[in-house]
């Protein structure tokens, strides 16, 4: 699973957000800023996020302890390491 | 030995007090059986599943001490002491009734539980017989309650909507009792329909506190007005939101060391969290259970009560997970009834919960499972330690 992947999967879950929200559809890119007015998410959403990206990738990147982001690109960084490791 | 007051009373010894898997037992066989065993030391149930032993060590036990030992999820398991007195409680003052000398009572629970034994004294003080199952399954449940034509069975609300999915035709029943989980109205309602004439009740009780009381109107929860007037001997207060009691038939204490319950003015906390809504006190889930999400406090039955009431769900189980950002989140497993389509039940499930509870409360996901293992003692979830 390369960012591309993960960036997908975090694309398809603001999509269903605002589905179930009734609003329009946001863009997302790996700069766009997870929390906050651009997305609409709020904090319980990008913990929603995480569990379902540890839930696709079976690994936890914050095992050891919370590591801080912002975008959607540094939050698909962390799951790709596993990636890395595995192509080793 | 002395026959303790009341149990097996004057029954004729040719009586068949058990049957079941355990093969037919008569009463004049448990009276010999008890009669070699030793009198008043403490006796521990907690080692056999053998409900014809726990029965002959009641019979034997006259002072002595009963300990029970109730499971934990971790840790080593409470030991709680109690006497033959405090667990007959009221059972003897019904000996001679003759709708219950002709009862036959299945024994869904674990023998030596402190439900199991309750079930076991009360047939044995009132003349009534136990069905003993080969196995603990609802299936097995089933076909012996049929078999043997039970007449009283007892089970926990979860083991009674796994019972509903079988639907068994049990003509000769004449009571349902739920028992060790708090009960929700609608498993209520749908044996209520499945069973239009079968006397319904739903009791409280604990093994700390010992029995405490039953409810008969239908209706889950019980009185507000019982927060007044004790109810046969029993009090009742909530404090912090958790319902303390003060019974005549608690336990001694604690025989493991473990931090007791019981408080200096001889009330007992019971780790049950209630909620007064209008005429009603409602069990709103365990102290130790409470899911914390991001600080918010979360009651997993609650949630279930909420998944339970959506269509085509026949059964719930909500759980936290540890999330590094929100602490823990709610997640769900959901049994489907049978014939229906499992994704659209699980999606119609969420925005059920999303309609009904707030957004930290609303189950993070929703799996579909085949079935929700019932612990030992036939709950949802084993008690915490």
């Amino acid at each position: 699973m390369d960012t591309g992947n993960v960036i997908a999967l975090i694309r398809d879950f603001t999509v269903r957000r605002s589905e179930e929200r009734g609003l329009p559809a946001v863009e997302v890119s790996e700069e766009t800023v997870l929390m906050g007015d651009t997305t609409g998410l709020d904090s319980l959403d990008v913990a929603t996020l995480i569990f379902e990206l540890q839930q696709a990738t079976d690994y936890d990147p914050f095992a050891d302890g919370f590591i801080e982001f912002q975008t959607a690109g540094e939050l698909a960084r962390m799951f790709e390491v596993k990636v890395k490791a595995e192509v080793q | 030995m002395t026959a303790p007051a009341g149990l097996l009373g004057s029954l004729p010894p040719d009586t068949v007090v058990l049957d079941g898997a355990c093969g037919a037992v008569t009463a004049g066989e448990l009276r010999d059986a008890a009669s070699r065993l030793p009198e008043g030391v403490s006796r521990v149930l907690g080692q056999t599943s053998d409900a014809r032993a726990i029965a002959i060590h009641l019979l034997a036990s006259g002072d002595g001490e009963i300990h029970l030992m109730t499971s934990g999820t971790t840790g080593a398991p409470k030991v709680v002491r109690h006497t033959l007195a405090s667990l007959l409680g009221r059972t003897t003052s019904f000996t001679g009734d003759r709708d219950l000398q002709s009862a036959r009572w299945l024994l869904t629970y674990a023998p030596a539980t402190f439900a199991g034994v309750q079930v076991i004294l009360t047939a044995l003080a009132t003349g009534g017989r136990l069905i003993v199952p080969a196995s603990r399954s609802v299936p097995a449940l089933c076909q012996a309650a049929s078999d043997y034509g039970a007449t009283h069975i007892s089970g926990t609300p979860t083991f009674w909507r796994s019972f509903l999915m079988l639907g068994p035709e049990l003509p000769a029943l004449r009571q349902i009792t739920l028992g060790g989980e708090a009960v929700d109205q609608k498993t209520l309602d749908r044996l209520r329909n499945a069973f239009p004439k079968v006397r319904i009740v739903h009791i409280y009780a604990s093994t700390e506190a010992g029995a405490l009381f039953r409810v008969d109107d239908g209706r889950s929860g019980f009185p507000a007005s019982w927060l007044e007037q004790p109810v046969g001997g029993v009090g009742l207060r909530i404090r912090e939101g958790e319902l303390q009691v003060r019974s005549p038939r608690r336990m001694e204490g604690y025989a493991s060391a473990h931090e007791s319950p019981l408080l200096e003015d001889g009330w007992l906390r019971t780790g049950d969290l209630v909620r007064h809504e209008g005429d009603r006190i409602q069990f709103a889930g365990r102290k130790d259970t409470i899911i914390n999400v991001g600080g918010m406090k979360v009651l997993p039955l609650e949630v279930e009560e909420v998944l339970l009431m959506a269509e085509g769900v026949a059964e719930a189980r909500v759980m936290g997970v540890a999330n590094p950002m929100a602490g823990q989140l709610v997640v769900a497993e959901i049994v489907v009834e049978p014939g229906r389509d499992a994704q659209q039940v699980a999606k119609a499930a969420a925005a059920h919960a999303r309609s009904q509870l707030a957004a930290y409360k609303v189950p993070r996901s929703i799996r579909v499972v085949d079935s929700i293992a019932a612990s030992e003692a036939g709950k949802k979830r084993s008690a915490a330690p």
